[in-house]
């Protein structure tokens, strides 16, 4: 699996903060849209059983009366009719989506002209859904066991989504018209909060290569210390150790120096030297004063390994170092009829252990 | 003429001995700052060539002691020190010159002579003597236009009572730019190469006086 390249980090950031608004966004929406649903659904349930029972006390005695004859499509209370013409005109505005019913005893004594055929109800009260020619009524059922009456109220449920959806757009949009006013509010939140990791790496990037002096600690937000703190603790090594360099490169110019001179003079007494024999002898004194160069080159290339790994030093024995030291100058010493001997025990110490026989055999 | 070498590293000051004494000097070594003081106060040198690092009394000190106590010889320091404020430091203290190692010889040389002018008040390294014309630098003597060959010995005294013309040179400071601790003095090696000299530049160029020494005389 291959890593995608580093994307942004005011992107990134945008774009998880962008989500979680939309998703934030999202569940109001829908949390909206469900209470208002839910608030509309009980509200008209309730009207309908007031309508319902406004038309039983409007049409009590007239129901009773009725009870014989035909179906009718309006009310008369004293035979003056209780839905005149106005009334009808302005039901009808309505009539399309609500509707009643009357029944006496199983028979429909009185009824809109909208609205389902429904059978005979029951007697009893409740709501019932209707689904007739693809609308869909909510229908109340009023009933008056005394006069064996049931009062039907209805009303087609798309007007209460029509409702809902009025309601839910205008929430929606207000939303909809934050959403990209806030990504923008968002989007400038993180490039300002970000302005401090880009000054930080501004900073950096003004640096010249020799500039190892640390940044201001004092000067950064709170966050970023540590990383400022980090940096500095790597520029104060890299400074450390570039001086430690240059401290090398004074010190190894500065002893190569004699020996260098030796064999440049030897070199030049060479040149100028007519005799065959002295010429020889000085030839072998320029290969000696190149061997001490070298030797020299030698020791302090080895000083330079030893700055540098002088952190990581281990532990080591002694005694166990002398002993070998010893062994490997026994021979020279039997040569020159010289006794060596050791005796003490174990010591742990901090060091390289090649070093510090070196050390011991030039001390032996 | 007669330097003294005050240098600690053995095969350096071996070499600077050698090389020096070929170029016709007479050379003294010592290797420590103590020894370069008794030596340089007992002197007398034509010039003295230094390091800076050496043991015991070291060459910043040695500079300054010797200035301290008047003592007016031509120092040239001769150190693997580059820094601009150890040249300064080193001048200051009273060196008269600074050469950094690895250093050319040819060119310490040139500097060991042109100190050696300064010192003899002389504008030229080429010294006329009459129809002669001696030669410091080449370490050659004509005689109008035409070569006249002198051993290192009879050169070195020539251009010893050259150098001080006028006056009287004595027949141990004579044999001091003759012999240096590399060389043992033989009694008469002074009496022997005046002798040859007298010879070859003619019998009344170089003045003898019992008790005083010997001297050209610039006026001839």
């Amino acid at each position: 699996m291959t890593r995608r390249p580093a994307t942004s980090l005011t992107a990134a950031l945008f774009g998880r903060v962008g989500l979680l608004f939309l998703m934030i966004v999202l569940a109001v929406g829908m949390l909206a849209f469900s209470t208002a649903r839910e608030r509309i659904g009980e509200d008209y349930d309730g009207q309908l059983i007031i309508s319902a029972n406004v038309l039983r006390a409007l049409a009590g005695d007239e129901v009773r009366e009725l009870a014989g004859g035909a179906v009718r499509s309006e009310l008369q209370i004293d035979d003056a009719s209780l839905s005149n013409a106005e009334d009808r005109k302005a039901f009808d505005k309505y009539s399309t989506w609500r509707m009643f019913r009357i029944w006496q005893a199983g028979r429909l004594v009185l009824k809109s002209d909208t609205g389902p055929a429904l059978p005979s109800p029951a007697l009893h009260d409740g709501f019932i859904d209707v689904v007739r020619n693809g609308d869909k009524w909510r229908i109340y059922s009023l009933s008056v066991p005394t006069d064996r009456v049931v009062v039907q109220v209805g009303e087609r449920m798309d007007i209460r989504a029509q409702l809902v959806t009025g309601i839910s757009l205008e929430l929606a949009l207000p939303l909809l018209l934050l959403l990209p006013a806030s990504a923008l509010l968002i989007w400038l939140s993180l490039n300002d909060g970000l302005a401090e990791l880009r000054r930080l790496v501004t900073e950096l990037s003004r640096r010249t290569s020799r500039d190892l002096s640390p940044l201001p600690a004092e000067a950064w937000p709170s966050d970023l210390l540590p990383l400022v703190n980090s940096i500095n603790s790597l520029l104060r090594r890299m400074a450390l150790s570039f001086q430690r360099e240059r401290s090398f490169v004074d010190q190894a110019a500065h002893q190569l120096r004699t020996p260098l001179a030796v064999v440049k003079l030897q070199a030049q007494m060479i040149e100028r030297e007519e005799s065959p024999q002295e010429r020889q002898q000085l030839i072998g004194q320029l290969a000696g004063g190149v061997d001490r160069a070298a030797l020299l080159i030698d020791r302090l290339l080895t000083l330079a390994r030893l700055e540098s790994e002088a952190e990581s030093f281990g532990h080591c024995d002694l005694a166990a170092e002398v002993r070998a030291a010893l062994a490997d100058l026994a021979f020279l010493a039997d040569a020159h009829d010289v006794g060596l001997a050791f005796s003490g025990s174990a010591t742990p110490v901090r060091g390289d252990p090649a070093l510090i026989r070196l050390v011991c055999a030039n001390l032996i | 003429m007669r330097l003294l070498i005050v240098e600690d590293d053995q095969m350096l000051g071996k070499a600077l001995h050698r090389a020096l004494g070929n170029a016709g000097f007479a050379v003294d070594w010592v290797q420590n700052g103590d020894d370069g003081l008794i030596a340089a106060l007992g002197g007398p040198y034509d010039t003295i060539i230094m390091d800076l690092g050496l043991p015991m009394l070291d060459g910043i000190s040695l500079l300054k002691a010797l200035r301290a106590r008047r003592n007016k010889t031509p120092i040239i320091v001769l150190t693997s020190r580059d820094g601009r404020d150890q040249k300064v430091e080193g001048l200051d203290a009273g060196a008269d010159d600074y050469m950094v190692k690895p250093f050319d010889l040819d060119e310490l040389l040139a500097r060991i002579r042109a100190q050696i002018r300064r010192r003899d008040r002389r504008e030229s390294d080429i010294l006329n003597i009459g129809p002669f014309t001696l030669d410091l630098q080449a370490r050659a003597l004509q005689k109008e236009g035409m070569s006249v060959a002198l051993t290192a010995k009879e050169f070195k005294v020539l251009a010893e009572l050259v150098r001080r013309m006028g006056r009287f040179v004595s027949k141990p400071e004579l044999e001091e730019a003759l012999y240096d601790d590399a060389s043992s003095i033989e009694s008469n090696t002074v009496e022997v190469a005046i002798y040859a000299l007298r010879r070859k530049l003619g019998p009344g160029l170089i003045m003898t006086v019992r008790g005083l020494g010997y001297m050209i005389d610039g006026t001839r």
